[in-house]
């Protein structure tokens, strides 16, 4: 394996209970790079970025990130150089924004984990960047989804790791934020050797965003290359079992906020 | 820019406050009163004085008693929550105070002296909490299976009190109903109490910061480089052992684990590098107020401390879950 690669997959399977999801997966993640991953909804999208984050593991194969195995690392020093946005799980009920975002500098902090004057400048550099300043010292659970999810983003942006793994960031965005969060995500992370893989169910700003797919069926079968190779028509159609045209050939209007 | 907790910190200095001023009133209040004016030269100047002696050898040991037990329950109290991931989660939930009583019941039976109970307590305790732990171990550290686990371990031991009380002969009951309703009377030995208080608080507030991601998420927490197993199998054992510490003094006091954590909560907020020592502060100061009351209120008779702390913490608990509608916190 080349030096230069940040993630590199070699015959992953995975599997739910008896169910085979992807078999014989091999991918390799560069620096630079902005992975798309598409697929049906249980073809193992999110198991699969948590098996990246080394957070779920694989039925077979292995997983490496910067030469070494996954299990080799320790996790705090891992969570600095890996970050995972999730699908929102809990809700903690007695903090703020802020400090749901400063949680992202964990593990860049001491032993009692106190800030310093730099982390909270990150924190709120990384708040300001989702547009979220003005309600900062708002309780999580008082924002609306969208908010949430930008909270999510900017606690991520905090973490400032060198591979970031989103699982479905536009999840409960507006279009135009959706846009907008995808710019700023794919900014930062894929400049100064950063590289992102990012799951999401819509096929135009996988294509406007993401220079290479992985389409996983969830069938075992998986396609992973270019855009220009796995980005068309034909290939989504294989993906999702229904056909899938290009808005040209529409006769009626067909919007988009790209 | 400020650290969002530095906004925070006089409300600690405030909580310290409050139980310096508990600690105050405990000292001077009681059979013989002594003026708070008076109460800081006798406390280093023992001149041998009926005051004096009554402050130094009995109302000093058992106020500091109180307040390190009533810190130990409210640590405990808030390590349970997070453990347990339930806002009902109290020090007992997982049945270390009733391996505690079946111990000391049984040792009541047998007619052991009463130097015997703290040992016997312990014991009891700490074998409830490696039988929960060998339970538990087997599986993934799960909080409901925990708590599960936990919960009826703990209805095991109360059906076996049930069967001492009821095997008890008449003579020796009130001591045992006594102490199963937490009595301070015969703490006097603060130095113990007070060494895990500090202990505790040192350990969990090196805790803290991974304490805070864990509660807005476990997959947060994994993702951002906690280890949860190594973390809950310590936050476990820590918090039972300030459990059995505070059990094998005092009996089951009930309430301060439960208050104690919410209202600090609703005071200084939920992060716990502030929330651990709040608490402390709180549980201690909660203690002490309703020790004082136990001991003044129908002098020279002595009521168990346990049924004061339920009766100060049943209104105050649905006072606070009142105030804040639909949090559930």
């Amino acid at each position: 394996m080349s030096s230069g690669e940040l993630l590199v997959l070699e015959q992953v399977q995975l599997r739910r209970g008896t169910r085979l999801l992807c078999k014989g997966l091999e991918l390799a993640i560069s620096p630079g790079e902005c992975w798309g991953i598409l697929g049906p909804n249980g073809a193992g999208k999110s198991t699969l970025l948590q098996a990246m984050a080394g957070l779920e593991p694989v039925a077979a194969g292995r997983i490496f990130f910067d030469g070494r195995e996954l299990a080799e690392w320790q996790r705090r020093t891992l969570a600095r150089e890996l970050g995972l946005l999730f699908q929102l799980d809990e809700e903690n009920l007695t903090s703020t924004l802020f400090e749901t975002v400063l949680g992202g500098r964990h593990p860049h902090l001491g032993t009692f984990g106190w800030e310093t004057a730099r982390d909270l400048e990150i924190a709120r550099e990384a708040v300001r960047m989702v547009g979220l300043e003005a309600l900062a010292g708002r309780s999580p659970h008082t924002l609306s989804g969208g908010e949430r999810q930008r909270m999510e983003i900017a606690a991520l942006l905090a973490q400032s790791p060198r591979l970031a793994l989103l699982d479905e960031p536009t999840n409960h965005l507006d279009p135009g934020q959706q846009v907008a969060m995808l710019k700023l995500l794919k900014q930062r992370f894929t400049s100064q050797g950063r590289a992102m893989v990012v799951v999401l169910h819509d096929l135009n700003l996988a294509l406007a965003f993401c220079e290479r797919l992985l389409l996983l069926r969830g069938d075992g079968n998986w396609r992973a290359g270019s855009r220009q190779k796995t980005g068309t028509p034909e290939q989504f159609s294989w993906l999702y079992r229904h056909p899938v045209r290009r808005c040209s050939e529409l006769e009626e209007e067909c919007l988009s906020f790209l | 820019m400020h650290h969002p907790l530095s906004r925070r910190l006089p409300l600690l200095a405030g909580l310290a406050l409050v139980a310096l001023a508990a600690l105050a009133l405990s000292l001077t209040v009681g059979s013989v009163a002594i003026p708070p004016e008076q109460l800081w030269r006798l406390l280093w100047q023992d001149d041998g004085s009926v005051p004096a002696r009554i402050l130094h050898d009995l109302r000093l040991p058992r106020t500091l008693t109180a307040f390190f037990i009533g810190g130990l329950l409210g640590v405990a109290g808030v390590l349970m929550q997070v453990l347990l991931r339930n806002p009902l989660a109290d020090p007992y939930v997982l049945g270390v105070s009733g391996g505690a009583a079946v111990a000391v019941l049984l040792a009541m039976l047998l007619g052991l002296s009463a130097a015997w109970y703290t040992p016997v307590a312990f014991s009891g305790a700490l074998a409830s909490i490696l039988l929960l732990f060998t339970l538990a171990h087997r599986e993934e550290w799960n909080a409901m299976r925990l708590l599960l686990t936990g919960i009826v371990l703990a209805a095991g031991w109360s059906a076996f009190i049930s069967l001492v009380l009821s095997l008890a002969p008449a003579g020796r009951l009130p001591g045992m109903l006594f102490w199963l309703m937490g009595d301070l009377s015969d703490a006097l030995q603060p130095l113990l109490p007070g060494l895990v208080l500090a202990m505790a608080l040192v350990t969990s507030l090196s805790l803290a910061p991974r304490l805070n991601l864990v509660v807005r998420g476990a997959l947060r927490a994994r993702a951002l480089g906690v280890e949860l197993r190594p973390l809950r199998i310590q936050v476990y054992l820590l918090a039972s052992l300030l459990t059995a510490t505070a059990v094998s003094l005092a009996g089951t006091i009930g309430f301060i684990g439960l208050v104690a954590p919410h209202l600090t909560r609703l005071l200084i907020g939920g992060d716990h590098r502030l929330l651990l020592p709040g608490a402390a502060l709180t549980g201690g100061s909660l203690l002490l107020l309703a020790d004082t009351a136990a001991r003044t209120l129908v002098a020279p008779m002595q009521l168990p401390v346990g049924v004061l702390t339920a009766l100060l913490g049943v209104p105050l608990f649905l006072y606070l879950l009142n105030r804040t509608p639909g949090r559930g916190s």
